[in-house]
């Protein structure tokens, strides 16, 4: 009871002096008291009766040398700024004790004992409403901090944001996400639901008109509370626990590092595939005509014997021009045939053909394949070098076109 | 018959580079437009599979014994683990940062793991890193950001997916 003044003139002041009790309950939620110094030093400009009157309207009230808020002026300025303290998870459980008992209670009322019935069916009533504004109250209250931290506003440290975040959702999310939780038997919602039911029998039974009354008021705040729960629910869920996941997708990530790690050599790698181009030719080309060609080599089985053998071997030019050679070849495209081609061209030159110019001849285009189009036919042409029958390919060799 | 207008750029880029292909590039679009088509196109052709995300794509062949897919594990495994331990969240960092060359090196050298950076034929010292770094970047996994820098492209994701497979596999394990 507020002696010294009327309660509209309370209200009064506290409008004209709305900033400084803004700061008196931020300081308050913060340190959980207003300390003798963070009084002095907020109330340094203003006037003595300014200081007095917070007392005198017992708005503050003194505490072995600190202040602190009156709890209903807390709570009304709490209501008025969107500011809390979201509540531990233990606070707000406390309310399946209160519900639970107000309920079993109201259940074993003789319905002849009607003032004490109607007595218990509003405490209900308020301790449901109080629980639902409180839920709601935190609800709003870690959404704004899960979002702060989000958007890292006060520019923590990763560690510090991923201390910050696993505290809230071990101490405060996941635990209010339990008492919501419709599936788990023991969550508040679900005594919520049993009372629904109960009301709906309630209502349907015979009472006197003033509790008929009660029973439908309850009824339909509880329907209300329901779908008000679920809600609060569905944000918990939408919002919140994507940052858990968030965390553990990344710690995830790293203990599997960690096991492939262990014997990096041994675990399987995913699966990735391998570029598949096309055979290059380069430097070995040469080598690699002739396995090309001894494919497709019928060698003749028996020993050869070569009538002609030393002397056609000096007479031979032992130079191969392999610049001449390819001048002819581009002045000659497109080639139909190209191992024919190198035939007859040798043939120009030497009247024995050796196989090793052949082989030089041929690995031209192979070499050089940027300036040629190679076209590989089915059909294969025989060949007749040094005594060995050559069934090579027909090539088609074209100018690159551009 | 009509083919997509990429094909071409499609199937150079999946089959003959076998690359990633990203978000952003036009023959990505067309493969995301024409997936069904694309997905039973490789499978009857080369027997191989399309792995289409929302910002990456590749052909899985099920061979899990690629040498290149090793050290790019390996080297991701380390630089994630690095990443954490100075304090930094690794999947921001893998998304959005530049990479210095010289930066990695360090990084490199002081971890715990260099042993295995060693004992890891692709990554043994810095000019044959130099090469795996172009390696990287011929399959699309990075970005160069001339010469001496990279960031890494939404590919990475595939990787990190990959040891997050892991992890679910220690869990399973344990619970066993």
């Amino acid at each position: 009871m507020i002696y010294k003044a009327e309660p509209d003139k309370v209200l009064r002041f506290v409008q004209d002096n709305f900033n400084l009790l803004r700061e008196l309950y931020r300081l308050q939620l913060r340190d959980s008291i207003v300390s003798q110094d963070a009084f002095q030093a907020l109330t340094t400009y203003q006037g003595e009766v300014i200081k007095k009157r917070l007392f005198d309207y017992k708005l503050l009230t003194e505490r072995n040398g600190d202040y602190r808020l009156t709890e209903a002026v807390r709570q009304f300025l709490g209501f008025l700024l969107n500011e809390f303290k979201p509540l531990l998870p233990a606070q707000l459980r406390r309310y399946q004790i209160s519900l639970g008992d107000l309920f079993g209670l109201l259940q074993t009322t003789p319905a002849s004992q009607e003032d004490l019935l109607l007595e218990r069916q509003e405490h209900l009533y308020d301790e449901i409403l109080s629980f639902l504004d409180n839920v709601a109250g935190n609800t709003s209250q870690l959404l704004r901090k899960t979002q702060r931290l989000k958007s890292n506003k006060r520019q923590l440290s990763y560690p510090e944001r991923v201390h910050q975040a696993r505290h809230l959702i071990e101490h405060y999310i996941q635990p209010l996400n339990q008492i919501l939780n419709h599936q788990n038997e023991n969550s508040i919602t679900r005594l919520l639901w049993r009372m629904g039911e109960r009301m709906i029998l309630e209502k349907i039974a015979t009472h006197s008109p003033a509790i008929q009354e009660r029973y439908e008021q309850l009824d339909d705040l509880l329907r209300s509370a329901n779908e008000h729960l679920l809600r609060q629910s569905r944000i918990i869920t939408r919002e919140l626990l994507p940052l858990l996941e968030r965390l553990q997708r990344e710690s995830e990530v790293l203990n599997g590092w960690l096991f492939f790690l262990e014997s990096p050599l041994l675990r399987p790698v995913p699966d990735f595939t391998k570029p598949s181009r096309y055979p290059t030719f380069s430097d070995q080309t040469e080598s690699e005509v002739r396995f090309f060609l001894e494919q497709f080599a019928n060698r003749q089985e028996g020993i050869l014997i070569s009538v002609a053998g030393a002397a056609t071997e000096n007479s031979l030019p032992r130079f191969f021009d392999s610049r001449t050679y390819a001048r002819r070849l581009q002045a000659a495209l497109p080639v139909a045939n190209y191992f024919q081609w190198c035939i007859d061209t040798l043939q120009q030159y030497e009247s024995q053909l050796d196989a090793q110019h052949f082989i030089q001849l041929a690995s031209l285009v192979f070499d050089e394949t940027a300036n040629y189009t190679l076209l590989f036919s089915e059909s294969r042409v025989r060949l007749q070098l040094a005594g060995i029958t050559y069934l090579a390919p027909v090539i088609e060799v074209k100018p690159v076109q551009s | 018959m009509n083919y997509p207008k990429e094909h071409f750029q499609i199937v150079e880029a999946l089959l003959r580079e076998g690359r990633f292909l990203i978000e952003g590039e036009a023959a990505f679009a067309t493969l995301k437009e024409n997936r069904a088509f694309y997905q039973e196109f490789f499978k009857l052709s080369f027997q191989l599979d399309l792995e289409l995300t929302a910002d990456y794509a590749l052909l899985k062949s099920s061979r899990n014994n690629d040498a290149l897919a090793r050290d790019i594990c390996v080297f991701l495994g380390i630089l994630c683990y690095e990443i954490d331990r100075e304090g930094h969240n690794l999947m921001e960092r893998l998304q959005f940062a530049v990479f210095s060359v010289e930066e990695i090196e360090q990084k490199l050298a002081l971890s715990s793991f260099f042993e295995i950076i060693e004992a890891t034929p692709g990554l043994k010292d810095e000019p044959t890193r130099r090469k795996f770094y172009n390696q990287m970047a011929r399959r699309q996994l990075i970005i160069k950001q001339g010469e001496d820098a990279f960031r890494f492209t939404p590919a990475h994701r595939y990787f990190l997916e990959y040891a997050r497979s892991f992890s679910r596999l220690i869990i399973r394990e344990e619970e066993e």
